[in-house]
């Protein structure tokens, strides 16, 4: 049996020895994918926007810096009354 | 028996003692020492009169100036009774001390005959204003005027070049105080209205130009908004530089959509004054609590103008070196240092206590000054980068809008702002090279709004 079964192992590697020509690969010179055909099973069909939710902009509110007052200039100008 | 001599030789040794220095700062007054009188007056507080001493630094002041007894804790201030120059120079110190109701107590005390008794209704009429009183302000403020207009005494009296000025300064501080009044009691248009009556020539013309470029920009009447801060160009007010104009200019265009000219003067502001601010700290040691010898500094300056640059720190001394307040310590300066040659050896200590009092008040005084100005940088910067960040977000996000991404934004010309009006007869003058004098203040620049069609982002 085990002469049997290594015989066996032996003629296959021959077999496959002696069936395989020089093998030349060829590559493409262009390949083409169809990525509109790519299709995942469920509700999307292609994945969204792929960049990140704009922040919320912090606006810049003009009415918060106009002036109420004088105050600061007064205090400044009653520094030069002596 | 011996006991009792030897007590009443202790008690008489003591009581001429007592009005030791009060009688060397009286004789010291009649050789014409003022300052070395000042210091030997101080020490007689409390052992004296009070009334014999107020007497005596009535005479004092008008020539050292306040500096000389601003030292003084009000304790020793009380001391002195009431008399017009103590009230004062409480009042002053209080304020110093930024005790405003306590000033405003003092000021109030104040008599009408004195010579202090206009800066006093200034100083009022400006912490009423300060503290929330402005129709009391308004009113005291309008009685300033008409008394300095009518020549009313002030300290230092009949000094030439010296109290003509500082009467006129105090003339046009009150004149400004009444639409910055108006201004904050929100009644815009009144103020517009009296920052109009304002001649050309005050003191205040440079502060006038500014501070009404505000009530301008809240009526959106922004050509003239803008216009007003565009003449600190004209060559008369080239050394002239107050931050906030750019910043009002940098708003108005932002509120009219321009956003290359909003972003063009943040830009600018920040390479010519932003970064050389360091300098200007490091320069006169305005980050720490050190005392900077700003007299010799100026005096130098002085010697030496054309060595210096015209960049912003010459304009700020230039600008400060025209205020009667420098004029009024240059003039007590003077008297200190003629003081100076003709004192004798015994008052040797007490002139030189004077004088560091005095040139200690004349350095923290431009310390003061230096480290607003800088501080009124930073401040300006720090908003205006914030408003820089947040057009550049704007725009950003516009670009990448889907439904502003076909459309053009297109500028028409012949759309003003709807306020501005122009009769035809009416030239656009293109200022080149050249100004009026005596349309200083009122060009108005032809300023298009970018917002056609929609409302401002900002």
């Amino acid at each position: 049996m085990k002469y049997f079964i290594i015989l066996f192992l032996f003629s296959s590697l021959t077999y496959s020895q002696e069936g395989g020509d020089k093998v030349e690969y060829k590559y493409k010179k262009e390949e083409y994918f169809d990525f509109d055909a790519l299709e995942v099973q469920g509700q999307l069909l292609s994945p969204g926007d792929l960049t990140s939710n704009a922040d919320k902009r912090v606006k810049f509110q003009i009415k918060n810096f106009i002036r109420k007052d004088f105050d600061d200039y007064i205090r400044e100008d009653l520094i030069d009354i002596h | 028996m011996m006991k009792k001599i030897f007590i009443l030789f202790i008690f008489q040794f003591f009581s001429i003692n007592v009005h030791a220095s009060y009688n060397k700062a009286a004789k010291a007054v009649s050789q014409k020492k003022y300052f070395v009188a000042s210091v030997y007056l101080k020490r007689a507080i409390g052992r004296t009169s009070g009334k014999k001493i107020a007497s005596l630094m009535e005479r004092i002041v008008p020539k050292t100036g306040i500096y000389a007894f601003l030292d003084l804790s009000i304790k020793d201030l009380n001391k002195m009774g009431s008399s017009p120059v103590v009230n004062y120079v409480k009042a002053k110190k209080m304020f110093f001390l930024k005790k405003d109701k306590q000033a405003i107590k003092y000021f109030s005390k104040v008599s009408k005959g004195s010579n202090f008794y206009l800066q006093s209704l200034l100083n009022l009429a400006s912490l009423y204003e300060i503290n929330g009183k402005v129709s009391k302000a308004i009113k005291l403020a309008k009685k300033c005027v008409k008394l300095s207009s009518r020549g009313a005494r002030v300290s230092p009296s009949k000094v030439r070049g010296v109290t003509a000025a500082f009467r006129a300064y105090i003339h046009d501080t009150c004149e400004i105080l009444i639409p910055r009044a108006y201004y904050k009691q929100g009644k815009i248009k009144k103020s517009v209205a009296h920052f109009k009556r304002i001649d050309s020539r005050s003191y205040q013309f440079p502060h006038l130009l500014f501070n009404s470029s505000w009530p301008y920009f809240r009526l959106k009447n922004y050509n003239r908004a803008v216009g007003r801060n565009l003449t600190f160009q004209a060559p008369l007010l080239d050394n002239y530089f107050l931050p906030e104009t750019e910043f009002v200019k940098a708003i108005t265009y932002l509120r009219l959509c321009d956003y290359d000219e909003t972003i063009k003067i943040i830009q600018n502001f920040d390479k010519n004054v932003r970064k050389k601010l360091q300098h200007f700290q490091k320069s006169f040691d305005l980050k720490t609590n050190r005392s900077f010898p700003f007299l010799d500094y100026m005096k130098t300056r002085k010697k030496k103008k054309k060595k210096y640059k015209k960049d912003f720190i010459s304009k700020m001394y230039d600008v400060l070196a025209m205020k009667p307040g420098i004029k009024i310590l240059e003039y007590h300066y003077k008297i200190l240092k003629k003081e100076e040659k003709k004192t004798k050896l015994s008052d040797k200590r007490a002139f030189r206590s004077a004088k560091a009092d005095f040139v200690k008040f004349y350095n923290m005084y431009i310390k003061v000054k230096f480290v607003g100005f800088a501080k009124e940088i930073i401040r300006v910067s720090n908003i205006m980068s914030e408003m820089e960040l947040d057009i550049y977000t704007y725009l950003k996000n516009e670009l990448y809008d889907k439904k502003n991404k076909k459309k053009k934004r297109r500028r028409t010309s012949k759309e003003l702002v709807y306020n501005y009006k122009r009769k035809r007869s009416q030239h656009i003058y293109n200022f080149e090279g050249e100004f009026w004098a005596d349309e200083l203040g009122n060009y108005i620049p032809l300023i298009e709004s970018s917002c056609k069609g929609k409302k401002a982002a900002f």
